[in-house]
């Protein structure tokens, strides 16, 4: 039967990526856009190189896939260290200011690149745990090794070091916050509602009902609502409550990982199939015993399931915290945006995105660990 | 012998028609008492009320003399095995954990505990190299004889088992039945046991209760209730046409043998087969009758006329 | 009339009568409000924004979702559920200021990003519906002959479409929400009234956008609500 093998058309897509668009950008300031140069113009022969370890990668990757690997990672960091070595020429002459930057057709390549990479490990079990290894070494070493340092993501990232180590840092610590307040909510609400399934069907409906009010909604909403309680109850101020800064965003990021969570205990109490549960019960185990021995393992990796969704929410939510002045990566990306300076809201947008695939990833992995006994 | 489960004026309702209606049953001790009857009959139920996992509407089930409402249910259960149709093995348990629950429950020590499972393992026929698995590596027969290494680990007076052996092939199946007959037999433990297959019914009871719609309908031993005078329901579930068959199965040439000389060139038969093997040799053959004999030599003759006792009235 | 609609649709008309102008006013006395014109024709660009953004994505998820799973796509089934996956991770306020540098100021950002959003559950939820047509109905399609187009059309798809209500409706809701993260992009939402009120200490303002966002998305949810009640009542037997 015919079918459309994967490995040819990313590599035709990292191919157009590499040739038939803009690969990098020289700029007067960080804030224009820019004059685009092609690959040839930037890379020089070093785009033939490139060009030929990815297709060279494509037959062998189903047979070979540990050396299509290696030859999808020669190709990235090729393409990078070239990148990262174009720059400097093409800066000589320029004002101080001026930038060299990643072009559309570099961020269609790398996108691709990654994705080949990924379909290359597939078949390996082996590999798909040790290339990302690889792929973060790799990376790790053109960027310490100050391959990139030219680059303009580099040089903003340089202007920006503490302060975005700080938004980092704050952000980590509110998404937990914000995560850990929704456990302490919702996972005894969780536990009530399978007990009790009148309390199921009403905190189920609230629940879903929260998770359609947008985001930004429930974000800006919360000010004025917080406001008001502030002002009726003045006490609650000195407990550390306030309208705007972290209180709102873990407020709202908590009340939104909260259904996941509450429908994860719910769910996952209720995953012991009921012959299992008869089956303990004709033994003579009491049902303290039947909830700790039979539904709560049973249930953790529906548990687990859950709160990898929620804590991926938090992290995605918790930028918006940097609206209502809670800080975080959010205030850098909303910083960016304000000034439309490319750069700034990559710097903020992909620790957030690597943020949480990171944890998501370990997060999978925990649960793959923990349920042995499911094949 | 004295009852070891009395069931005395047992209703239970559960409001929807089905349920139990005006049962009196004595189970006696070291019985194997095989539940048998349509689905929806009431059999399980009727089992349940032993472990308490259901409760009568009126009338009480003693066990052992005492009313077990006035025991501890948890307490109760440890003290009974129990196997089930989907054998119920905890998946996130190994095989030898899932056998120690009950002796784990009930606080025995680390050394007995591996012990009784390594015991119960080899009694069943059970690898040792699959004392570390998991439930799911296990085929059809293996887990339904964990379930019922778990059911005997702590070595209860009494066991419940409910289709213990509905979801195998055949084979397995009468493999597993001769098993349990075998088991019965060296441990007299009192069983009670449901299906809705009557030739499982019939090859293991000591006791046979057919039951339709909540109500006992037959009981006694295989032989008096596969006997012409039976109710026209209680043939029909367990054989219909093919009933005399099953009946011959059931009765031994020994019962049947007479002294004197068949005639000649009769095969031979032992006195411990069955009838019905008598019949098939018959068949086979092409005889009207068969030396019968016990250790090697001759006793004595078995007639067509006289296979199920035809010749004795 | 499907119940659980009433619920959001109550919401919804009671969270928009809140947002308005009169209402407004009576709350905050002092503060400049939104009058209720202006936020009647921000909600108008709102809802287009979210379903020209949601139509897009629903129908090249619909089209992908089917693609990988002809034996022609099969093999990108793994790659774009590896992909879908990663995707979850990038949230919705993030995808917008991803697109800010490529696609400037105003509502093309807002488009790319709903796209995204509703591609992405609408190609999982295709997915996993046609994963759900029975085997045995698809051996017997092939058995009595048909081709892999009639059985698409006549076999799978009557059997698919029921199933891909909730993904349908959730596609829609999250593009209703994502539409008001918009207006950081420049876009004309609801958003707005939440943006200003941000840059202004307007708690009036601030109110109004979050309620009347807040009111667009129940009444959207309940209208999706509806018509699948209709939808499912002639395309399926009552299951209980």
């Amino acid at each position: 039967m015919r079918t459309l093998p994967v490995q040819p058309v990313l590599a035709a897509l990292a191919l157009l990526g590499l040739l038939g668009f803009g690969w990098l950008a020289v700029a007067p300031n960080r804030l224009v856009s820019g004059t685009a140069l092609s690959s040839f113009a930037a890379l020089h022969f070093w785009v033939a190189a490139v060009a030929l370890l990815l297709v060279a990668a494509v037959p062998i990757s189903p047979r070979r896939p540990a050396l299509a690997c290696a030859a999808l990672l020669a190709a990235l960091g090729v393409a990078l260290w070239a990148s990262g070595a174009a720059a400097p020429p093409l800066l000589e002459g320029m004002p101080p200011a001026a930038r060299v930057m990643a072009g559309p057709g570099f961020w269609l390549f790398l996108l691709t690149l990654l994705l080949m990479l990924t379909e290359a490990a597939r078949p390996a079990a082996a590999l798909r745990r040790t290339m990302p290894l690889v792929l973060l070494a790799m990376l790790a070493a053109l960027w310490f090794g100050g391959a990139l340092d030219a680059l303009s993501l580099a040089v903003e990232y340089r202007a920006r070091a503490p302060q975005l180590q700080d938004a980092l840092l704050r952000h980590m610590l509110l998404s937990a916050a914000a995560l850990a307040l929704a456990l302490v909510l919702f996972v005894p609400l969780g536990w009530w509602g399978f007990r009790a399934s009148r309390a199921e069907a009403v905190l189920g409906t609230t629940l879903g009902l929260v998770q359609v009010v947008p985001a930004l909604a429930l974000f800006g909403a919360l000010m004025p609502l917080l406001g008001a309680l502030l002002r009726a109850v003045p006490g609650l101020r000195e407990a550390g409550l306030e309208t705007i800064g972290a209180t709102p965003a873990l407020i709202a990021t908590a009340l939104y990982a909260g259904l996941p969570l509450w429908r994860g205990i719910v769910v996952g109490l209720g995953a012991a199939p009921r012959d299992l549960v008869e089956a303990a019960e004709g033994m003579g185990m009491t049902s303290r015993r039947i909830d700790w021995e039979l539904r709560v393992p049973l249930g953790l990796p529906i548990f687990l399931a859950s709160l990898r969704v929620a804590t991926v929410q938090c992290i995605g939510l918790m930028t918006l915290g940097g609206l209502v002045g809670a800080g975080g990566l959010g205030a850098i990306v909303f910083e960016g945006m304000a000034q439309f300076a490319t750069d700034l809201i990559l710097l903020g947008a992909l620790p957030v995105i690597l943020l949480a695939l990171f944890v998501d990833g370990v997060l999978r992995l925990v649960e793959g660990r923990l349920a042995r006994w499911r094949q | 012998m004295a009852a070891m489960i009395r069931f005395a004026g047992i209703s239970v309702n559960f409001g929807d028609g089905a349920g139990l209606r005006d049962i009196d049953l004595d189970v006696p001790e070291g019985a194997l008492c095989v539940l048998v009857g349509t689905s929806g009959a009431g059999k399980s139920t009727l089992m349940r009320l032993v472990n308490r996992l259901v409760v009568p509407s009126a009338g009480t089930v003693t066990l052992a003399g005492k009313d077990i409402a006035t025991r501890d249910p948890v307490e109760l259960r440890r003290g009974i095995g129990y196997a089930i149709q989907s054998v119920g093995l905890f998946p996130h348990r190994t095989v030898a954990e899932n056998i120690a629950i009950i002796p784990a429950l009930l606080g025995w020590e680390k050394r007995r505990i591996t012990e009784r499972t390594d015991a119960l393992m080899t009694m069943l026929q059970l690898d040792p190299a699959l004392a570390g698995r998991y439930p799911h590596a296990l085929s059809g027969g293996q887990a339904q004889r964990v379930g019922l290494a778990r059911a005997l680990a702590a070595d209860p007076a009494v066991l419940l088992m409910d289709e213990p052996f509905g979801a195998v092939d055949p084979i397995v199946r009468r493999a597993l039945r001769r098993e349990l007959a075998a088991i019965h037999r060296e441990t007299g433990k009192t069983i009670l046991l449901v299906t809705h297959d009557a030739e499982e019914a019939l090859e293991l009871a000591t006791l046979l209760v057919v039951m339709r719609e909540g109500r006992i309908l037959a009981q006694g031993s295989p032989l008096e209730l596969t006997a012409m005078a039976a109710d026209p329901f209680v043939r029909e579930l367990l054989g219909g046409a093919g009933l005399p068959l099953r009946r011959l199965d059931l009765l031994h040439v020994r019962d049947a043998v007479r002294p004197g000389e068949p005639e000649a060139m009769a095969p031979e038969i032992d006195a411990d087969a069955s009838q019905l093997d008598a019949l098939r040799l018959m068949l086979e053959h092409g005889a009207t009758s068969l030396v019968v004999t016990e250790a090697g030599s001759a006793v004595g003759a078995l007639r067509f006329a006289d296979l199920d006792g035809r010749g004795r009235t | 009339m499907s119940r659980p609609a009433l619920l959001p649709l109550g919401l919804g008309l009671l969270l928009a009568l809140l947002a308005s102008g009169g209402a407004a006013s009576l709350l905050w006395p002092e503060a400049r409000v939104m009058d209720t014109p202006r936020l009647l024709s921000l909600a108008g660009s709102h809802a287009r924004l979210a379903v020209i953004g949601a139509g897009i994505g629903i129908v090249l998820g619909v089209a992908l979702g089917l693609l990988v799973t002809r034996s022609l796509g099969a093999p990108w089934r793994r790659p774009v559920d590896s992909l879908a996956a990663a995707a979850q991770a990038v949230p919705p306020m993030v995808a917008v200021a991803l697109a800010l540098p490529g696609f400037g100021f105003g509502a093309a950002p807002t488009v790319i990003a709903l796209v995204l959003y509703g591609l992405m559950p609408v190609l999982r939820g295709t997915i996993g519906a046609v994963e759900a047509v029975p085997r045995a109905a698809l051996d017997a399609a092939l058995a009595i002959g048909l081709t892999p187009a009639q059985i698409l059309r006549q076999v799978e798809w009557p059997l698919v479409w029921p199933l891909l209500l909730p993904a349908l409706r959730s596609a829609v809701t999250l593009a209703m929400a994502t539409a008001a993260v918009g207006a950081l992009a420049g876009a004309a939402t609801l958003g707005t009234p939440i943006v200003i009120g941000l840059q202004m200490q307007n708690e009036a303002m601030l109110f109004q956008g979050a309620a009347a966002t807040a009111a667009l998305a129940f009444l959207a949810d309940g209208a999706m609500l509806l018509a699948a009640g209709f939808q499912s009542r002639g395309a399926l037997p009552d299951r209980r």
